[in-house]
């Protein structure tokens, strides 16, 4: 790359900009990175170039605000059938006139100043105030989150009682800190909102990781369901760290226990209904105030298909079906959200809250099928993390499309593939492996392949140790 | 130091100590994960902080000892140490820019979302998403050259817009 004329600032700049790009991919050679470092050193100007550029990085998460937001695979189409159209500058006024008003962008700007004078305001009088301390406060946050009906400002927001906090989509997630330094975490598609009596979380729809670490010298809070309380209120000692998650969804509560105790109480009456310890797992379901309980010390590192029995009541998607060849599993067609279409697929249910499988990119994951006529199935593994302490990277998606061929009736095939040539999905997890699985999904998309899977199994090497 | 003014403080810092991270790592997600480390490891130390001063300098100093830690493990190049005293120094020039709300930010928004979807797609995949002008390349049936280019086009484009924005601002000031 040639270094431009020392005294054109434009030109600098220009030169600037294009190392930049190759420094953010790591491609420069070791002379380009001195050239760079030369510009920096030397220009401040260059400096407050390069600190735009990285801000355009920053910045670029909020592009999804911007775009439309079902089907996701939308805009990339658009930008393969249309490349270089979009990238003159001539062309982005016409291009912008064209776009109906996005009213959330309207709303966005305009809200700009008032909401820098609203903060400024909120911030001054948090000084101000000598005495107050929130109840809780809002410690970071991913992707669309709203508090008590906004999109939410500022990190640092405080929650007093009656806030209610609620993450809009499967990609965003919170993370709130307890006047006590205990943390909650709320994934995508979640409700929670503060009691009255500033200690009570009333989850109404989606999950929370709950987590009172060790330092913390008093637990103060518990969360609510409409079938449950969970209750980990108390001097510490009786649970000198504890970790638990809970879910409210398909007409029942769940909990599982991955560190303390915790006590299940009656929603109504606040009578003890069961007590939870490390890897316990426990089901209530809606009104019927009766607990199931699982003991399992630990997400297991091996699952495989059981269709020896009926599939889970709470099976979101497909069907299992006896045939000559033994039990299978056949796809059904069903409105898929993130696609915008009807689709023929197999979802299994969804245990966000304890997991089915441990995966890593040791794993394997093998499946047996048969499909009538040749096409696309795509296998996906939706993971999320196991620690809490996080508002993002906490969630993902494993996937692999597989061309599955037909040369006869009896043409059951094997894919027995790592888990690694599933990470070239677009909403790959970028959290640290392991993860826990929740949800897999079998799909071929518009066209029924007729697809039939007798068998999947997902393998972790032992590698020892719990999560 | 109590744990509340520790928050407040590095909440309110936020911006400068992540933005300082992704100089470094190039990514946004791995800078985020640094503000996070520097978050817990402070209120790990909290009695140790003399004042907010103390505790913003270790702060940045933390953050950036971290992300050369994470930028050498993942074997990404690191611009020098005096680039980097200098990318230090320059915060106010950083708040100005990065801080919601300031002058040049909201240029950077309204310039940013004139672009054509295509090129919003483009540099969220690569930044938000964290694909490879490689992988992008590829997605796009281009040549990898033929994607850096477009990525400087939309570089200065913003360029040349956020100063036009700029300038106009400063003219619609009674």
């Amino acid at each position: 790359m040639t270094p431009p004329r020392q005294n054109q600032l434009v030109d600098r700049l220009e030169f600037l900009e294009d190392l930049a790009v190759r420094y953010w991919d790591n491609s420069l050679t070791a002379a380009e990175l001195d050239q760079l470092s030369e510009l920096l050193r030397n220009d401040p100007k260059a400096r407050e170039q390069f600190q735009l550029l990285n801000t355009v990085a920053i910045r670029s998460g909020e592009l999804g605000d911007l775009l439309p937001t079902e089907p996701a695979s939308w805009n990339l189409r658009a930008a393969v059938e249309s490349p270089t159209d979009a990238l003159d500058f001539s062309e982005t006024r016409e291009d912008t006139k064209k776009e109906p008003p996005n009213r959330r962008l309207v709303l966005k700007y305009a809200s700009v100043g008032l909401v820098a004078g609203i903060s400024g305001l909120a911030m001054g009088s948090w000084f101000r105030q000598p005495v107050q301390v929130p109840t809780a406060r809002l410690i970071g946050y991913y992707g669309a989150v709203t508090l008590g009906g906004v999109r939410v400002p500022q990190t640092g927001s405080p929650l007093h009682p009656g806030s209610t906090l609620a993450t809009a989509n499967a990609e965003s997630s919170v993370l709130v800190e307890t006047a006590f330094g205990s943390r909650l975490q709320l994934p995508g598609n979640s409700t929670i909102t503060l009691g009255d009596d500033g200690h009570t979380w009333r989850l109404t729809r989606g999950h929370v990781a709950a987590m009172v670490p060790d330092s913390v010298e008093q637990s103060d809070f518990q969360i609510e369901t409409d079938d449950a309380i969970f209750n980990v209120a108390g001097p510490k000692g009786r649970n000198p760290e504890l970790m638990m998650l809970a879910g409210r969804q398909n007409q029942m509560t769940d909990l599982c226990v991955e560190r303390g105790n915790v006590a299940v109480l009656h929603p109504v009456s606040g009578d003890r209904m069961a007590s939870a310890q490390l890897g316990d797992y426990l089901t209530i379901q809606s009104g019927s105030a009766k607990v199931t309980r699982e003991t399992r010390r630990v997400v297991p590192d091996r699952f495989k298909l059981d269709l020896s029995s009926p599939l889970s009541k709470r099976w979101e998607a497909g069907t299992r079906v006896l045939t000559p060849h033994g039990p299978i599993l056949a796809p059904e067609l069903r409105y898929d959200r993130w696609y915008g279409r009807d689709m023929w697929q197999v979802r299994s249910d969804h245990q966000w809250t304890r997991g089915f499988v441990r995966v890593d990119e040791n794993s394997r994951i093998r499946m047996c099928y048969k499909v009538s006529r040749p096409g696309t199935v795509e296998l996906c593994l939706c993971v999320r993390t196991h620690f809490s302490n996080q508002y993002k990277h906490t969630q993902g998606v494993l996937g692999v499309e597989i061309e599955a061929e037909n040369r006869g009736p009896d043409d059951w095939r094997w894919v027995d593939l790592p888990a690694t040539e599933f990470l070239n999905h677009r909403e790959r997890p970028t959290c640290a492996a392991p993860w826990v699985a929740t949800l897999f999904i079998l799909n071929t998309f518009e066209i029924d392949l007729e697809l039939q899977v007798s068998e999947l199994e997902i393998v972790r090497p032992l590698l020892g140790g719990r999560l | 130091m109590e744990s509340e003014t520790v928050i407040q403080v590095l909440l309110r810092e936020r911006i400068r100590i992540t933005a300082f991270a992704v100089v470094v790592l190039r990514d946004v997600h791995s800078a985020d994960d640094v503000f996070q480390h520097v978050v817990m490891n402070a209120l790990e130390k909290r009695s140790e902080f003399l004042d907010t001063e103390h505790l913003f300098a270790w702060s940045i100093r933390t953050a950036r000892f971290r992300a050369i830690d994470l930028a050498r493990k993942n074997r990404l190049m690191v611009l020098p140490d005096d680039v980097l005293d200098l990318m230090e120094q320059s915060q106010t020039n950083v708040e100005d820019v990065v801080a919601e709300g300031s002058e040049r930010s909201v240029a950077l928004q309204k310039c940013m979302a004139k672009l054509p979807i295509s090129a919003r797609e483009m540099l969220r995949m690569r930044y938000h998403d964290g694909l490879s002008v490689k992988n992008i390349a590829e997605r796009f049936q281009r040549s990898v050259e033929a994607v850096y280019q477009s990525f400087s086009r939309v570089h200065r484009t913003l360029r040349t817009c956020v100063e036009k924005e700029l300038v106009q601002s400063i003219r619609e000031v009674p």
